[in-house]
């Protein structure tokens, strides 16, 4: 399935994460794990971590994939449109947010509910899930859902057959690249966020680097929860669902 | 398939390929004259990394520092700005890996930085006992960084005062006290705020208020409850820039809002700082400065070499240039920095202790008489800690 000469480079990558989980390992103890579990600063941290992550992750997803659909049927220049976003780096948004948001209550940057933390990151995921989306969207065979209609199928089981069952791993994929991103980021929150509770990313920057250095191992910590999580989810994804839309697609299973 | 093996066999390379040939040995250029380092250090390249967020001071470095080594000792000096901190992770991970020439060669460091990098061995050895300008220096700055003896390890490069800075046009009456800054914050909701404790300049506007409210007992003993501290804070919170629900997560964003006028006031350790920013137009005209008779905390900056620096003539000769009189002087006129000199200016010449007087501050920098019998003493690093544990559930929570 792998296209193209990728192995060398997923050798590096599985290489370079290995070793940063291994060297972040080596640095904690038990008592490191525990102790984050009842430290109130960092369960608040999580929290408002999963729900930036969870709410940024859900709406470029919904968002992302309506508007790769409805771009899907047509051609030419207008969805290059979209492709403007990407080439501004998270801090460049981080920075548009500051410029333009500051003067808005409850959407600005600094506020409790991260508003513009979300924004900034849907500004730049939108375009992301719609191009990880639109080939996927224009290889979908249209036949299959003129079938589903001459058997006489409902209309919410001819869009799972004809289009739902390629689309549900793609659409994962593309959540957990958001996910996994914007749950442990540091520039966009460290310019937008609150003073407390602080996204876990800038939580954990800040006791890897402050005062003497005593704090580190809960960053290391942290890290590894973070990455343990992450790889869980994946294995989950690849384990479970990409073989069951396989067999599904291949109409071996109801 | 053949690809692929050349792929992986060139990244190989490419990683190895980082090593490079040893630096000279501590002992022997820490222990030969200063005449034969400068020798040395002739015609050497010297990397200088340091705290790159305020234009003022990179002019300085580039515009004024490296003309002059070049001139005099022919030596090309980088400037690579960096946030200390990460520098301090860098060496750790330098000394971690073994690497004994690193690429650093000189170190702008202070405070918590310093106290780390004594601690984990990261400098180079007693350099302040061969640099000749060492005998300008004011033993007093020169002794210890923020309660840390330094033990030669590194040398005062600079000296300078917590200064609050107000302006004027909105700020009729200001404050005088620590009491008449709560009252004024209260009239005024919205207009004051200071920067999160992780930021240098912020812990220190926490330790400013420890001295205004507490007991003499408990800010000699890091451990007590400073229970009046976190009262004073809590007492603000609410009239705070955004009631208190957030704050500056550094200096330069407290800055950015001070120059917007959202808030009133800003503060910082050095009292001519905000001369460039008013001269730039970045700061309003009005901005005057402010000490509250509580005091203000002196703070010396340091200069240090890494232990694996890969040219420690070269750095050396970088510190001792950076402190002879004329580049003191320059960094203290307000042109570049304005930055506090770390020189005893009675051990200076008559015609250039004259000229250190002669330099016009402006009405944004206080008089030397507004710090009469109101310099502080730095606290012990262990109250920086306390401060900054504390702080976030004692306050911002």
């Amino acid at each position: 399935m792998w296209r193209g000469n990728a192995w060398p480079a997923t050798l590096l990558i599985t290489g370079m994460v290995g070793y940063g989980l291994f060297v972040s390992l080596s640095m904690t103890t038990w008592g490191d794990y525990s102790r984050l579990f009842v430290d109130p600063v960092f369960l608040e941290s999580i929290g408002i971590s999963l729900y930036v992550a969870v709410s940024s992750t859900v709406l470029s997803v919904l968002v992302g994939a309506w508007l790769a659909g409805f771009f899907a049927k047509q051609t030419g220049w207008t969805t290059q449109f979209l492709a403007v976003p990407l080439f501004l780096p998270h801090l460049g948004a981080a920075y548009l947010a500051i410029l333009y948001l500051s003067d808005f209550p409850v959407v600005g940057p600094h506020e409790g509910n991260q508003f513009s933390i979300i924004l900034t990151y849907l500004y730049k995921e939108i375009p992301f899930v719609f191009f990880y989306l639109l080939p996927v969207y224009r290889r979908l065979d249209h036949r299959y859902e003129e079938l589903g209609l001459m058997l006489g199928l409902s209309r919410m089981k001819r869009f799972w057959h004809g289009k739902g069952v390629f689309l549900l791993f793609p659409v994962l994929e593309a959540a957990f690249i958001v996910f996994a991103f914007t749950l442990f980021a540091y520039e966009v929150p460290a310019l937008l966020g609150v003073t407390y509770p602080k996204l876990i990313g800038v939580y954990t920057f800040d006791l890897y680097t402050q005062g003497d250095l005593s704090r580190q191992p809960e960053a290391f910590a942290i890290s590894v929860l973070l990455t343990g999580i992450l790889f869980l989810l994946l294995l989950i994804f690849t384990r479970m669902i990409r073989p069951l839309t396989e067999r599904i697609s291949k109409g071996r299973v109801e | 398939m053949m690809k692929q093996m050349i792929g992986i066999a060139a990244t190989g390379l490419f990683l190895a390929g980082c090593a490079s040939p040893a630096a000279p040995v501590q002992e022997k250029v820490l222990g030969s004259s200063y005449t034969s380092i400068e020798k040395d250090a002739n015609e050497t390249t010297v990397r200088m990394y340091m705290w790159g967020g305020d234009e003022g001071i990179n002019a300085y470095i580039d515009e004024y520092v490296a003309p002059k080594l070049k001139k005099e000792h022919k030596i090309t000096l980088k400037r690579v700005p960096i946030e200390t901190a990460d520098l301090i992770q860098k060496l750790r991970a330098e000394k971690k890996a073994g690497k004994k020439t690193g690429v650093i060669d000189v170190v702008w460091i202070n405070g918590d930085n310093f106290r780390n990098a004594k601690k984990d061995g990261l400098l180079y050895g007693e350099i302040t006992k061969v640099l000749p300008n060492m005998k300008y220096v004011d033993p007093q700055a020169q002794g210890s960084d923020s309660g840390t003896p330094t033990d030669h390890l590194e040398a005062a490069w600079g000296k300078v005062q917590y200064t609050f800075h107000y302006d004027q046009a909105s700020v009729a009456k200001p404050p005088k006290d620590l009491q008449q800054l709560k009252s004024w914050v209260k009239q005024n909701p919205g207009k004051f705020t200071y920067p999160e404790v992780t930021d240098f300049t912020g812990n220190a506007f926490v330790r400013h208020v420890m001295y205004g409210v507490e007991s003499k007992e408990t800010l000699k003993d890091p451990k007590a409850d400073f229970k009046k501290t976190w009262a004073y804070l809590n007492e603000l919170k609410p009239y705070l820039w955004k009631e208190g629900k957030t704050y500056p997560k550094t200096l330069a964003q407290l800055d950015q809002l001070y120059a917007k006028g959202s808030v009133a006031f800003t503060m910082g350790f050095n009292e001519r700082r905000a001369e460039q920013e008013v001269k730039s137009g970045t700061f309003p005209k009005e901005t005057r400065p402010l000490v509250l008779t509580e005091g203000s905390i002196a703070s010396t900056h340091f200069l240090s070499i890494p232990f694996n620096a890969p040219n420690p003539n070269g750095a050396l000769v970088t510190v001792n240039t950076l402190l002879s009189p004329d580049a003191q002087l320059k960094k203290f006129d307000g042109t570049y920095w304005g930055d506090g000199t770390s020189l005893d200016l009675t051990t200076l010449s008559s015609t250039e202790k004259q000229a250190f007087e002669d330099v016009p501050a402006a009405e944004s920098t206080p008089k030397p008489a507004a710090f009469e019998g109101k310099v502080r003493a730095e606290l012990d690093p262990a109250f920086f800690d306390v401060i900054r544990k504390d702080w976030p559930e004692r306050v911002a929570r």
